[in-house]
């Protein structure tokens, strides 16, 4: 009986002793299981954090639509997710927001959730219509006729983003693709140059009275009525006389807009310390073709008395940041226009801007300005982004139905005017701007998962 | 015999005891984890249609700068497009230019050719034609363009003839 009883017992202890082997072996497994599950749980949960949070960036833009808003944008508060129990609230995770622009017409929410130190990171992207300031992606105060071509399976099209404002009728044909508004029948008040320069804001902000090109307040008028200022209007009176002299710069016996651009230019603006006032190194005296290597790095802005022929501009050749204005008095005509993106060429004539190429590789990746006094035409295809603006008419023609070669695409600026160092240099206040509102463009999103549901 | 059932209570009374232990241990010790939680998640991979997108850009990337400085002058475009990344000398128009098809660019040379007779015709008509002369111009550049294949040669000219 008493071995019985020591068998009992020896047994027992064995009994518990394995049981407790078993126990610490299924421990062991339970926690590694138990901290795979959290890690995954935190991963998983710091993913729907992050989601959670590119949700709400996204409402807090869509909030925002038909503003004028600033690139990047970041949630102002909100950044945790409270999952709600009853009264109370646990804070499941923290995300941080934020969105910028990816292109004029694209803008990405990157939001990165975060869960007990494991972290998610979700990207969207939408497409928009980015707000900003600009000039009217094509406009012009006199009449516009955009007109693509077909001829069987040949197409090439005129495709344009609104708004496209005229002061007179826009006519079109079925090869004519507009997205946005088309205003016709507009009030301009015409781009002047009557633009004195003011030496305490160091711009040609004041404005002369018309007539008055050199800005010494002694000017005539047209006294006789004939629609034009000239030395008849003086008469007899010698100091009347002196003044046309004076303010006929260009000495062809009247005193127009003409005197007032060159003006502008050569005086006025010249006191910016361009070097483009007559006699100096940037003015050019007669007509020019230019090509990519026409004007050295960082020269601005060049001044011709003529016409200018562009084969290349020249901005894709340098810096990144190289803007450059060509001013000149007669007509502009530039084929093929390409640059890279941050790049400005601006073009202001008094006379007609004329430009044509090929659409698949006129790479306009920065942006073309355009302020003429005479037309716009564009022949051929090609591209720009930015503000053509001509006071005369403007006429898009493809000529010639070649599917992709010979499209013509014109699109919004990417810069943001309402911040005074992106103004193109040149060009004179009273252009026209445009300001553009932001908007979300529900068709053209990659929409992410949640608004797939 | 009743010794020996008290001790078999015993036991088993010690093995639940300690089973209880380690169960309470799991649920309220360090290791302990909310069950609603853990039966939410039920797989960790997150199913296919759930996966974010892939990250295909950065705005940072987007907005890099790229290096100032001058370019350095080149005398054709070929020669440019060799010396310069893409993102600063633009697309590759020679290139590009050569993967038309032949018989587009013999359309295209078609339609620019009547384009320039129109225009000299319209011109001969009224050489006051304003229209007609902007088309002849951006057609005849547009033509010398293409004959050179886009390949264009540069002709050297400095800034500014101060006149």
């Amino acid at each position: 009986m008493k071995n019985k009883k020591g068998f009992i017992l020896v047994i027992t202890t064995a009994f518990i002793a394995s049981l407790l082997v078993v126990a610490l072996a299924i421990i062991g497994m339970s926690c590694g299981e138990i901290i795979q599950t959290r890690v995954y749980n935190d991963q998983s949960t710091a993913y729907y954090v992050a989601r959670s949070g590119a949700e709400m960036m996204y409402n807090y833009l869509k909030a925002k639509e038909g503003e004028t808003i600033t690139w990047p944008q970041s949630m102002p508060s909100g950044d945790s997710v409270v999952r709600t129990r009853g009264s109370g609230g646990t804070i499941v995770g923290n995300f941080v927001a934020t969105a910028d622009t990816i292109s004029s017409n694209m803008f990405g929410i990157v939001s990165t959730g975060s869960v007990n130190g494991r972290t998610a990171k979700v990207t969207v992207k939408y497409g928009c219509d980015a707000a900003f300031e600009n000039g009217r992606p094509i406009g012009c105060a006199g009449a516009m006729s955009l007109k693509g071509a077909g001829w069987w399976i040949f197409k090439s099209y005129v495709r344009a983003e609104g708004p496209l404002a005229s002061g007179s009728a826009i006519t079109s044909n079925n090869f004519v693709q507009i997205s946005g508004t088309t205003l016709q029948n507009q009030t301009f008040e015409p781009t002047n140059f009557w633009w004195k320069y003011n030496s305490a804001t160091g711009t040609c902000s004041t404005p002369k009275a018309v007539g008055d090109t050199n800005g010494d307040n002694a000017y005539l008028t047209d006294a006789n009525g004939d629609g034009s200022i000239t030395l008849a209007d003086a008469g007899e009176n010698i100091a009347a006389q002196e003044a046309f002299i004076n303010d006929d710069i260009n000495s062809d016996g009247v005193v127009n807009n003409k005197d007032a651009f060159i003006s502008y230019y050569t005086v006025e603006l010249n006191h910016q310390g361009l070097n483009i006032g007559k006699n100096e190194t940037r003015y050019y005296g007669s007509s020019q073709s230019f090509n990519y290597n026409s004007i050295p790095t960082g020269v601005p802005i060049v001044f011709v008395n003529g016409d200018v022929n562009i084969s290349f501009n020249s901005t894709a050749w340098w810096a990144q940041n190289s803007n450059n204005t060509i001013v000149a008095t007669g007509d502009i005509n530039i084929a093929q226009p390409t640059n890279t993106a941050g790049n400005t060429l601006t073009l202001i004539s008094y006379g007609d801007v004329n430009t044509g190429g090929v659409n698949f590789f006129g790479g306009i990746s920065g942006n073309l300005v355009v302020c003429s006094v005479g037309d716009f035409n564009a022949y051929y295809g090609g591209k720009s982004n930015g503000a053509i603006f001509s006071n005369g008419q403007v006429n898009i023609d493809t000529v010639y139905p070649i599917s992709g070669l010979l499209n013509r695409d014109i699109k919004k600026g990417t810069t943001n005017w309402s911040d005074s160092t992106n103004w193109p240099l040149g060009l004179p206040q009273n252009y026209g701007s445009w300001p553009l509102k932001f908007a979300i463009k529900a068709d053209s999103v990659v929409k992410p998962i949640w608004q797939r549901e | 015999m009743k010794k020996n059932i008290r001790k078999y209570i015993i036991t088993a009374i010690t093995v639940a005891a300690v089973v209880i232990v380690f169960f309470l241990a799991g649920k309220h010790g360090r290791y302990a984890v909310n069950k609603f939680e853990i039966k939410k998640i039920s797989h960790p991979i997150l199913p296919r249609s759930e996966v974010p997108e892939r990250v295909i850009y950065s705005i940072n990337d987007v907005k890099k700068p790229l290096a100032d400085g001058p370019a350095e002058k080149v005398n054709d475009l070929e020669s440019m497009y060799k010396k310069y990344p893409k993102e600063r000398a633009g697309i590759n128009m020679i290139e590009e230019w050569s993967k038309v098809k032949p018989e587009d660019k013999a359309e295209m040379a078609k339609g620019i050719t009547g384009a320039i007779k129109e225009s000299e015709e319209k011109l001969m008509e009224n050489p006051d034609d304003k229209r007609a002369k902007s088309k002849l111009i951006i057609s005849q550049m547009l033509q010398k363009l293409m004959a050179s294949n886009f390949n264009y040669k540069i002709k050297e000219q400095e800034a500014g003839d101060g006149r």
